[in-house]
């Protein structure tokens, strides 16, 4: 009967720890990503308008949206992994002799990983004429 | 020395040749061999050996020893495929013996083995083999075609008793080759193992089973492409008609590999009259990795499997009921792959997208009698299968009646004939699926709505059959049976046949 009582109690701590061992989920989705574009030394940024687009690289799934907070667009809820970026828009800036400029801008990376929770990512931008 | 030969001719898989010499013993138990085949194909046979998988409950399972050694022949073929990744036509040819040896009063052996060559027809949206274990995770292509395979199988196992003790040990063996002879020309070699052990003590009339059990899979898996005339893209799906998109196109070399457990526990009476239970459980975890890709791990399937059913037996052998459950649960952990450098990526992490459920819980209830029996089923069943982002379901529930019967009779000198049938209908009560068709493409959107189509539809199922044993009195140490099965499947969008054909000789 102890010998009994013995198999038993072997038997559900080997399946409670076999169960518990391997059934390795992995739920940690999304993230929230910061993209932040980044000026030249030699300018200031007033004002964006423009477009910042995220694909992810793992389902080419794409994110987009114009909603700036300064320099930065965020994205709420995008699923964790690696990502392209392409922003492209209009600037003001203010040039180092203090004039104000408006120029159409462009930044990109065709690598960033969405992993952090929050994910920053700076992207040094291009001034077009 | 005759049971080192057993052994030995088990192992070879050649076991009829030693037997089929030695036939004083068969030809002793000739008068009740034919009736005792019986235990080996009443309706409560069969439905007690899907139960008897512990190696020591296979003690005493039947009275008398049996060896068969069979050619046959199956098919089945669909207007349209119930599973579009199984194809709509399926045959297959060969040949197999089985064995089941009391071997004096502490020893039960049985092995067998099997070799047969088959092919189906119109597979499509799957290049990969043993596409019901490893499903959603398999290459696939909108082409599909026709394949061509062959299989061989080993199986063999011990049950010994010491005193009140009882140990088991068994081992299963499958190995598969599928392959295409014109492009695309997907390839599967699959390698499957599984071991079993197996304890039991005896103890107030009822034996008290523990057993463990480990499994080794593996498949290497291609597709090649010959013609001048191009490729297509093969896609590496990963559930609901989704697909990993950054390692679609030309990365057709893959193989999976699966190292899982499982544990059983099991009460039943010595006598197997009264009441039992057996519950198991276990885990496959299938990785898929990218040959191409140094070895890459795209995803990791966790396949696991419950069950547990409790029944009794009548004292009088006449009645028997069981109700019991079954779940498997899949699990699909796909990789996050990180930047790539000579094809060399980052593995960063693991995210479960895929999730399927299948329960199925019935109630069983069965009824012998001289000459006849039969067998009444109801149950449930209720599937969903999730993908995370984007978002994807399917789902769906039935309740279902089947009913078995089958009458016997002995018929011409050493003849005995049993005719069998059976009736079951599967009946939708509930469903769902969703699906972002607008970021679908056409031929994607076709196969998930067809998929969907085909599992949540009423279906009726119902079939019939005969078998002939004959024991000849010229002194043969064999006798020889003929068995003919057919059956139908329909539901509102199409119909299916399956026959089967088995002859050859037992002792």
């Amino acid at each position: 009967m102890k010998l009994l009582k013995y198999i038993t109690v072997v038997f559900c701590v080997v399946a409670g720890a076999l169960t518990g061992g391997c059934d390795d989920e992995y739920t940690d989705y999304y993230t929230s990503a910061e993209v932040t574009v980044v000026a030249p030394d030699t300018v200031q940024i007033l004002q964006i308008q423009g477009v910042c687009a995220v694909t992810c690289l793992s389902n080419d799934m794409s994110y987009q949206s114009s909603t700036w907070n300064g320099k930065t667009v965020t994205f709420n809820n995008v699923l964790r992994g690696p990502y392209s970026i392409l922003v492209s828009g209009t600037a003001m800036i203010t040039t180092r002799a203090g004039r104000r400029e408006v120029h159409n801008f462009r930044a990109s990376s065709s690598y960033a990983e969405f992993m952090e929770h929050p994910t920053s990512v700076e992207l040094q931008m291009l001034l077009l004429q | 020395m005759k049971r080192i030969s057993m052994i030995m001719a088990w192992v070879l898989g050649l076991g009829w040749t030693v037997w089929a010499g030695d036939g004083r013993d068969t030809i002793a138990e000739a008068g009740t061999t034919l009736a005792h085949l019986e235990e080996y194909h009443s309706l409560q046979a069969i439905t007690d050996a899907s139960f008897r998988k512990n190696p020591v409950q296979r003690w005493q399972q039947y009275a008398t020893n049996l060896l068969e050694v069979a050619a046959y022949y199956n098919s089945r073929g669909e207007d349209e495929a119930f599973v579009l990744q199984a194809g709509n036509r399926q045959w297959a040819v060969g040949g197999r013996v089985d064995s089941y040896y009391q071997l004096g009063d502490r020893n039960v052996v049985w092995g067998g083995a099997s070799y047969q060559q088959g092919g189906r027809k119109n597979v499509k949206w799957n290049s990969t083999s043993d596409f019901q274990a490893v499903y959603p995770y398999v290459l696939a292509d909108s082409m599909g075609g026709n394949l061509d395979s062959e299989r061989y199988t080993f199986y063999g196992g011990c049950a010994t008793r010491l005193g009140n003790w009882m140990i088991g040990e068994e081992l299963t063996f499958r190995a598969e080759h599928e392959w295409r002879t014109y492009d695309p020309r997907p390839r599967g070699i699959v390698t499957d193992l599984l071991a079993r052990l197996g304890g039991a003590y005896d103890w107030n009339e009822y034996r008290w089973g523990v057993g463990a059990g480990f499994h080794f899979y593996k498949q290497t898996n291609d597709v090649d492409f010959y013609q001048e005339a191009g490729v297509i893209p093969e896609y590496q799906m990963t559930g609901l008609g989704e697909d990993y998109e950054r390692f679609k196109g030309t990365n057709n070399s893959a193989y999976y590999k699966a190292a899982g457990w499982l544990l059983d526990v099991n009460i039943l009476p010595q006598d197997c009259k009264g009441i039992w239970f057996a519950a198991e459980m276990g885990l496959s975890p299938y990785r898929r990795v990218i040959t191409t890709l140094n070895a890459l791990p795209i995803s990791k399937l966790n396949v696991w499997d419950y069950s547990a059913t409790a029944g009794w037996n009548a004292p009088s052998g006449r009645w028997y009921a069981l109700a019991g459950m079954k779940l498997q649960r899949r699990l699909g952990n796909e990789l996050i792959a990180g930047s790539s450098s000579s094809n060399d990526y980052q593995e960063l992490g693991y995210l479960t997208m895929y999730r399927n459920r299948f329960l199925n819980i019935n109630g069983v209830g069965g009824w012998n009698m001289a000459g006849f029996e039969t067998r009444v089923e109801a149950g449930f069943q209720n599937y969903k299968a999730t993908y995370e982002y984007p978002s994807r379901e399917m789902s769906f529930s039935k309740v279902y009646g089947r009913i078995d019967a089958r009458w016997k009779k002995m018929l011409g000198e050493g003849g005995k004939l049993s005719v069998s049938g059976y009736a079951a209908y599967y009946h939708n009560i509930d469903d769902e699926l969703q699906m972002p068709y607008a970021l679908m493409d056409e031929a994607r959107a076709a196969m998930v709505r067809q998929c969907a189509l085909m599992a949540q539809s009423s279906y009726l199922t119902a079939g019939g059959g005969a078998r002939y044993d004959w024991l000849p009195r010229w002194k043969a140490p064999f006798g020889v049976f003929i068995d003919l099965q057919g059956g139908y499947r329909g539901n509102k969008e199409t119909s299916g046949y399956e026959v089967s054909a088995s002859a050859g000789l037992f002792f």
